[in-house]
């Protein structure tokens, strides 16, 4: 017999001691688990229902000073759970409760507690520490933000961007504008829905980011249109006819978006006959959203493109009216695609029409 | 020759024993691979996180394909469960699959669904589709009424229909939690090259429902679903976790699993000739991506929570476990070529392997060990005290096991708050070993059995209805 199977035969008894003992200890552990986590959650609770109508009484203004007096003299041990409340008041509301809550962290140290944990070696501090800054929509936390812009850890990268869109600091566009070639696609995403906060204050930056970095300009030229910076439109229109077909797409796409104007119309028609499929399906989306009658004629053959341009041209033509919906009817008698896709479009139009008669 | 037999039953009680330290030692590992992944998961995924989830423009839309077949009674009140998730954009794909009662006219009529025109083309084949019914009011609502063809046909029907680029396939009495799609969405929305992600499943029986939710979680009453509680836990947070960890899990339970929709169209869909689909599709798309040489990511989340009703019934039981062991021996008999093949990552060289060593084969080991056993102590072969002590370290380390898995899930989600439901599970964790584990042995030796003559059933699948507030 090979000596482990040996081992096995004469070691039963001590790998069923092993394993009981091992036994023991788990549910042992399960149970020291169970408690220290009820005592964890008991602790919580009574700290949270002592502080909560200190916070509460910082809205108002007779009450304020005693309970900002009273936030000042919170012990050590209470402080990251009383944060937790005055950070959970500063999402839900605004105005001077907001100022008084500002003024609560301060008096009990947070800021430079979170200030502290920038550095901490755990992410989930880092994150954390983030956000909390972030929730006091101060402009100068921005400085000690922007370094976690380039931390290891996402989460942490996802927060700093969260919490620099909320501190609302414009100095900070070219540093969010240098991080959307991040490599991952929901942190660019998070850049764009905090640079969203800034409005009309990114164009200038923009601009000059995407002559310094032509690479970049897809992405750009489709920022332009999530952000609705009518003030780009001269540049957005030049785009129109880069040699790249993705920026042009990208251009009709932010024109569709912040709007078609008299002369942009006419950049569009051009754009119908683009070879690249993705820019007609781009124009054709503009057109349709310019709702414009007269584009009716530049219309009615694109039901016959590339499925991504038919698909576009058909929601152009619904949206255009009656006359639109007209083409539409002819186009659904004919066989093929075209047809099956004017029919489908014309029913949803119908079953529209039935949901909300008016 | 006495003495021969004698030295050869000891020699196979002693590999038997090895066999089963070594599957025990390794499911040890895996819980604690599993604690360290859960703790990093816990922090990762806190409400904030959800939160900028739901709001984000980046969240991808979501198709619901729920199957149906003969749920006429039910069928109304699981899609408005359904219609009430809390997830930014998604839609309800109801595959009527062929029922004989009334499922589709209940649909139309609660929900005022009107008749919309079948596309000439679909990309995925299936039955033929008899009619597509959509609400005017509800545009996230869509029944396809099609010719029976079974679960895997209907759900392939169900992807031909959806319009989002990540389809969730769930059975019709699911019940998902209202966050359940926005934590099973985060590996997609993280990881743009993530194909699919699976859910927990935990148990209904016994909790209270309302409106479709669960409102309330207590351990069932009734010892077999009791029992299946401690299973589930064992089978979902070490194993799965720690397959996930490695990007080797095989399975993605059919009761809630999330899919890329390309993914799942460009390799043909789910196969209708099997009856474990669910692992089929999740194994063909490690082959894929692995042969294509393209990242790809798998993933096991457990928190998304679907709540399901498990069999209280020792018939059903033994026919789900039956039709379970098939399923597995079917896909390693189709995908054969990964076992053990470097090429397919750590699905071939570690979790094929672990599936044909431990499951595909263990109950066949665990079933001769007990008759070996018997037979030897009855003829005096072995002292019965050897034979006892064997049984007792497979009790205590089988029970060592599942009170590892109760303990992450205390230490993780804590979904059973009350004490007395922690030291339930804990002595269920013992008890299972005296005559449940058995009995489950049995039925996947049958299903080893019934697997070799080739039978493709289902088996009847009768439910209890979930308890109501």
């Amino acid at each position: 017999m090979p000596l482990f199977l040996i081992w096995v035969r004469d070691s039963l008894v001590v790998i069923l001691t092993i394993g009981a003992a091992a036994l023991g200890l788990l549910f042992l552990a399960l149970v020291a688990t169970r408690l220290w986590l009820m005592s964890v959650d008991a602790r919580t609770r009574r700290i949270k229902a002592r502080y909560r109508p200190t916070v509460a009484a910082l809205g108002d203004t007779a009450e304020a000073g005693a309970a900002l007096a009273a936030l000042g003299k919170t012990p050590k041990s209470h402080r990251r759970i009383v944060g937790g409340l005055l950070l959970d008041a500063m999402r839900v509301t605004s105005g001077d409760y907001v100022d008084q809550l500002r003024t609560g962290v301060s008096v009990m140290g947070l800021v430079d507690l979170w200030r502290d944990q920038l550095a901490s070696r755990h992410w989930w501090e880092r994150a954390d520490a983030a956000h909390a800054l972030g929730l006091l929509r101060k402009p100068g936390m921005s400085v000690a933000l922007v370094p976690l812009l380039d931390d290891p850890h996402e989460s942490v990268r996802a927060a700093a961007v969260g919490a620099l869109g909320l501190a609302g600091d414009p100095q900070v566009i070219p540093a969010l504008l240098t991080r959307l070639s991040d490599e991952s696609r929901h942190q660019r995403i998070r850049i764009i829905e905090a640079l969203q906060q800034f409005g009309s204050d990114v164009g200038p930056p923009l601009l000059a980011h995407a002559a310094a970095h032509p690479a970049l300009l897809p992405l750009l030229a489709h920022l332009v249109g999530e952000l609705r910076l009518t003030g780009a439109t001269e540049q957005v229109l030049a785009w129109t006819h880069d040699d790249n077909p993705s920026v042009r797409a990208s251009a009709f796409q932010a024109l569709g978006t912040i709007g078609v104007d008299g002369r942009a119309f006419y950049y569009v028609l051009k754009g119908l006959s683009d070879p690249d499929t993705e820019t007609r399906g781009m124009a054709v989306r503009a057109l349709g959203r310019a709702g414009r009658e007269d584009a009716l004629p530049y219309l009615e053959p694109l039901l016959h493109d590339e499925w991504i341009v038919a698909a576009q041209t058909a929601r152009a033509l619904r949206a255009l009216g009656a006359n639109g919906v007209a083409v539409l009817e002819r186009a659904a008698a004919l066989p093929g695609p075209a047809g099956e896709l004017a029919q489908h479009v014309l029913w949803e139009r119908r079953a529209a029409r039935q949901a909300d008669p008016a | 020759m006495k003495a021969r037999v004698i030295d050869a039953i000891i020699i196979f009680e002693a590999l038997v024993m090895s066999y089963f330290l070594l599957l025990n030692a390794i499911y040890l590992l895996f819980s604690v691979v599993a604690f360290f992944r859960l703790r990093t998961h816990r922090r990762r995924t806190g409400p904030q996180g959800l939160d900028a989830i739901v709001r984000s423009s980046a969240t991808p839309g979501i198709s619901i394909i729920a199957p149906a077949h003969n749920e006429e009674a039910t069928v109304v009140e699981s899609v408005r469960s359904l219609l009430q998730l809390n997830y930014p954009l998604f839609e309800v794909v109801l595959v009527n699959d062929g029922s004989k009662d009334k499922t589709v006219q209940a649909a139309i009529d609660a929900f005022g669904l009107i008749a919309a025109p079948i596309p000439a083309t679909l990309p995925l084949p299936s039955q033929p589709i008899r009619g597509v019914y959509r609400s005017p009011a509800l545009a996230d609502l869509v029944v396809v009424d099609k010719a029976n063809g079974g679960k895997a046909d209907a759900l392939n029907a169900g992807i031909s229909f959806a319009r989002y680029p990540i389809v969730c396939a769930i059975d019709a009495d699911s019940l998902l939690e209202p966050h359940a799609l926005t934590r099973a969405v985060v590996p997609f929305v993280e990881d743009p090259t993530t194909v699919a992600v699976g859910g927990i499943i935990r148990i209904a029986n016994g909790c209270s429902i309302d409106g479709g939710q669960v409102t309330s979680v207590r351990l069932p009453s009734h010892p077999l679903a009791l029992v299946q509680v401690v299973e589930y836990l064992r089978a979902f947070l070490p194993g799965r976790m720690t397959q996930s960890a490695y990007n080797g899990l095989l399975i993605i339970s059919g009761a809630f699993g999330l899919f890329q929709k390309k993914a799942v169209i460009d390799a043909g869909g789910l196969r209708t000739d099997t009856v474990g689909e669910d692992m089929e599709i999740v194994v063909r798309l490690h082959k894929i991506f692995r042969q294509r040489k393209e990242p790809y990511r798998i993933v096991f989340q457990p928190d998304p929570v679907c709540w399901t009703e498990v069999p209280e019934s020792i018939g059903v039981l033994g026919r789900q476990r039956n039709r379970w062991q098939r399923g597995t021996l079917q896909i390693l008999g189709f995908h054969k070529d990964m076992i053990g093949n470097p090429r397919y990552g750590g699905a071939g060289t570690l979790s094929f392997p672990y599936y044909l060593l431990f499951e595909a084969l263990g109950p066949v080991v665990e079933l001769s060990g007990y008759i070996v056993t018997i037979i030897a102590v009855a003829f005096g072969l072995i002292d019965w005290r050897y034979a006892q002590l064997m049984f007792l370290v497979a009790i205590v380390f089988g029970a060592l096991n599942s009170v590892a898995a109760v303990l992450l899930e205390e230490i993780s989600f804590r979904r059973y708050p009350r004490v007395r439901d922690l030291l339930i599970l804990t002595a269920v964790a013992v008890l299972e070993n005296f005559g449940y584990r058995q009995m489950t042995t049995w039925w996947r030796v049958k299903g080893i059995v019934d697997f070799m003559r080739g039978k493709q059933t289902w088996g009847a699948m009768t439910r209890k209805g979930f308890k109501k507030t």
